[in-house]
């Protein structure tokens, strides 16, 4: 009884290397003054393959303003469950969202990309607004949003 | 039978009394009819066939409380934000301390990402 226990264990650790090593990583997305309320973003992963793999920040309570997140609700399906307890505010004009987090290795270095999806009131619905790749080849290196993110940047 | 002796003066004064109160009775009558004839008149429109119509204030009402209706529904659908919001969400997701973070494989066991606003 005693003597399963560990080797459990050591079969899941020696199993599952990609989740037993992880790096911090902060992402930071600044948005233009454009005026007016709050933005709702969205960052969300997706593999090599331009597949949706998971979301890391819901900047936006309001569920009934999620399908202007077009690119990350078609993706994700828009399922509650894809941003249960990683749910804010949404973002003042002209402010940064720094959103740290301690990401798994294996998603590093392997393809995988971070989309920013960002949509205004009475403004402009930004699908994939900017998209950085999950890379600390030209980490920190920002990069420019094509609707209402100024900058986005991915540091190691 | 016992003899009713009435007065002359008696007389007299019963049948002033009839006929005040046939008159009371007379102008009472008539000026009902003129108060109803003028309150149908004051709400009607003439038709094209020359006959009146009564309007309805039933329809204003509703189109009334329809109108409101919509006002407060428009009220629904404030934003929040950090910079202000206005109203508070109607449906909040679950995103407190005690909420994990999904399990999508992106982040290292429950550990949640930080969140800072400039």
């Amino acid at each position: 009884m005693k003597t399963w226990i560990p080797a459990v264990a050591t079969a899941a650790t020696l199993a599952l290397p990609g989740l037993a090593h992880a790096r911090p990583v902060t992402f930071e997305a600044t948005l233009k003054p454009y005026g007016g309320n709050g933005a709702y973003i969205v960052l969300y992963v997706t593999d090599a393959a331009g597949k949706y793999r998971g979301t890391l920040w819901m900047a936006g309570g309001r569920a009934k303003y999620y399908r202007h997140l077009s690119d990350w609700q078609r993706a994700s399906g828009g399922a509650p469950a894809e941003i249960d307890g990683i749910t804010g505010a949404s973002i003042g004009s002209g402010k940064t969202l720094k959103v740290s987090v301690d990401l798994a290795d294996a998603l590093v270095d392997a393809g995988y990309q971070v989309h920013v999806d960002t949509a205004v009131e009475d403004g402009l619905d930004s699908p994939s607004d900017a998209v950085a790749p999950l890379s600390t080849q030209g980490a920190g290196a920002p990069v420019a949003g094509k609707g209402n993110v100024k900058s986005f940047k991915v540091t190691f | 039978m016992p003899k009713i002796l009435l007065s002359k003066s008696t007389l007299i004064g019963a049948a002033l009394l009839l006929s005040t109160t046939a008159l009371g009775v007379t102008l009472a009558a008539a000026r009902d009819r003129h108060d109803q004839h003028g309150q149908a008149y004051a709400g009607a429109s003439e038709s094209a066939d020359g006959h009146l119509r009564v309007a309805s204030e039933h329809g204003m009402r509703q189109h009334d409380e329809g109108h409101h209706r919509r006002h407060s529904d428009d009220d629904d659908d404030d934003e929040e934000g950090d910079d202000g919001g206005r109203v508070a969400p109607s449906q909040p997701l679950p995103s407190g301390p005690g909420v994990p973070a999904p399990d999508n494989g992106l982040f290292n066991g429950k550990s949640k990402p930080k969140v800072d606003v400039q």
